[in-house]
């Protein structure tokens, strides 16, 4: 085993101009895969996939959010996976935030109706709230899993106390609730 | 030859978020090494957990006082560690959480492992373990799938467990009160863990004071061992506690309201 203690770097409360801010935790950001390849890691036998985007009416977004007991959004984009003509079930990306954290995942559904997997898209995790989060997610755009990355602060890892993922578990229910929703009203093959 | 590139996946497993990553340099199939360490870590998940009634430690759990049954590889594995750990702690690490220290035990025979109830309310977890364990379990079936018996770049991390193979990867430390963090440690080839106790926190130590905080990291050569000492760093108070040095372990006690450094 080796470690060795990264060296403190200058204060955030210098660098602030006039400190005029309480000194805010650097973020930490981890780009996964694209939804592009997430939907490939999902159905790797799907040959095709076609973009649908459903609405659903605010009858069904109020009955949703009271049986699942979270916020349902009324627009909805799913990947329909299909295979020599056959579908083979549909990859929908939503994203959850926690205390300081925002997840953005994605869960595959077989044409069954039953969660395939689950993949992580992108973990961010930052000191306070959105207005920040915005900022610092910029610097993350049009990066991808495929890219080459320089090995170094690129591939830092953190540790904690650990997070729970409850809040991915409650997005998938969600998911599935939507999906199985968009099928019963005959929109969804 | 392909470029040499970093794969990261993550997916929710442990009740957390699990990442494997590994640094390529040739054309390993980075897939399906994924796969194997991911299948290892719902194999570990299945054997360990408190609610799947099937598991081990749910059979035990619900076991009558004089019970013995065998275990799989990876609860003997566990617990023969745990048995070990509580003993030479003098009883700081204990997976009974409290209902029944000592009324547990394991015997060897045929090349199997049995374990022994000897009282009806001792219950198990391996919350304080577990995770640490699948998480050398996954690196394991990572690096074998990878085909390099001897060691490779990559890493698994288990919402802040973590094992690194032969790459030096910065840890950053989460400021638990803040949310983000900042850059802490420079880690090869070894495992970290970090546990807070405290108000508001999810894990709870039984023999603390009440609305006392207490926020601990450990290194050490495997993440099953730095995810166990944390409790018997946070219970003891002592970086210097010896069951560290025994298991080639360095301790922090991080300074509450400190996020990094």
């Amino acid at each position: 085993m080796r470690w060795r203690r990264i060296p403190a770097s200058v204060p955030w409360s210098i660098v602030a101009p006039a400190a005029l801010l309480p000194a805010p935790a650097p973020a930490f950001a981890v780009e996964y895969l694209t939804f592009d390849e997430a939907q490939a890691a999902l159905f790797p036998e799907a040959q095709s996939f076609d973009m649908v985007e459903f609405t659903l009416d605010e009858a069904a977004r109020q009955k949703l959010q009271a049986g699942l007991g979270l916020p349902v959004r009324a627009r909805w984009v799913i990947r329909v996976a299909r295979r020599g003509g056959q579908v083979v079930g549909a990859a929908v990306v939503d994203d959850v935030i926690g205390k300081f954290d925002r997840i953005t995942f994605a869960a595959g559904v077989g044409a069954d109706g039953a969660l395939r997997q689950v993949e992580i898209l992108a973990y961010r995790e930052s000191h306070g709230g959105e207005v920040r989060l915005q900022r610092w997610r910029s610097q993350f755009a049009g990066k991808t899993a495929a890219s080459p990355l320089r090995v170094g602060d690129d591939i830092a890892n953190i540790s904690g106390a650990t997070l729970s993922c409850q809040h991915v578990t409650d997005g998938v229910r969600r998911i599935l609730a939507v999906l199985d929703t968009f099928r019963q009203a005959g929109k969804l093959p | 030859m392909s470029a040499p590139r970093t794969v990261r996946r993550a997916r929710p497993a442990l009740g957390t978020i699990v990442e494997t990553g590994v640094h390529l340099t040739g054309d390993e199939d980075a897939e399906a090494a994924f796969g194997r360490a991911w299948c290892t870590v719902a194999e570990v998940e299945r054997a360990l957990s408190v609610f799947d009634p099937r598991s081990d430690v749910a059979r035990f759990n619900a076991a009558p006082a004089g019970a013995s049954f065998p275990v799989g590889a990876h609860a003997a594995a566990v617990l023969r560690f745990a048995r070990d750990l509580e003993r030479e702690s003098d009883g700081l690490f204990d997976v009974t959480l409290g209902t029944g220290r000592g009324h547990w035990s394991l015997e060897f025979e045929g090349g199997r492992t049995y374990i022994r109830k000897h009282a009806g309310r001792v219950r198990i977890d391996l919350g304080g373990i577990g995770k640490g364990y699948a998480v050398d379990a996954a690196f394991d079936a990572l690096v074998s799938g990878l085909g390099r018996a001897g060691g490779a770049a990559c890493w698994v991390n288990a919402g802040g467990d973590i094992r690194v193979g032969d790459i030096e990867v910065p840890i950053w430390l989460r400021d638990e009160e803040g949310g983000g963090g900042g850059p802490w440690l420079s880690l090869s080839d070894g495992a970290i863990a970090t546990s807070r106790y405290g108000p508001g926190a999810r894990s709870h130590l039984a023999g603390a004071r009440a609305g006392e905080v207490r926020h601990v990291s450990v290194a050490a050569p495997r993440c099953m061992w730095s995810d166990a000492l944390t409790k018997v760093v946070a219970l003891s108070r002592r970086t210097d506690h010896p069951l560290l040095r025994g298991h080639h372990a360095v301790a922090w006690l991080h300074p509450e309201g400190a996020a990094c450094h």
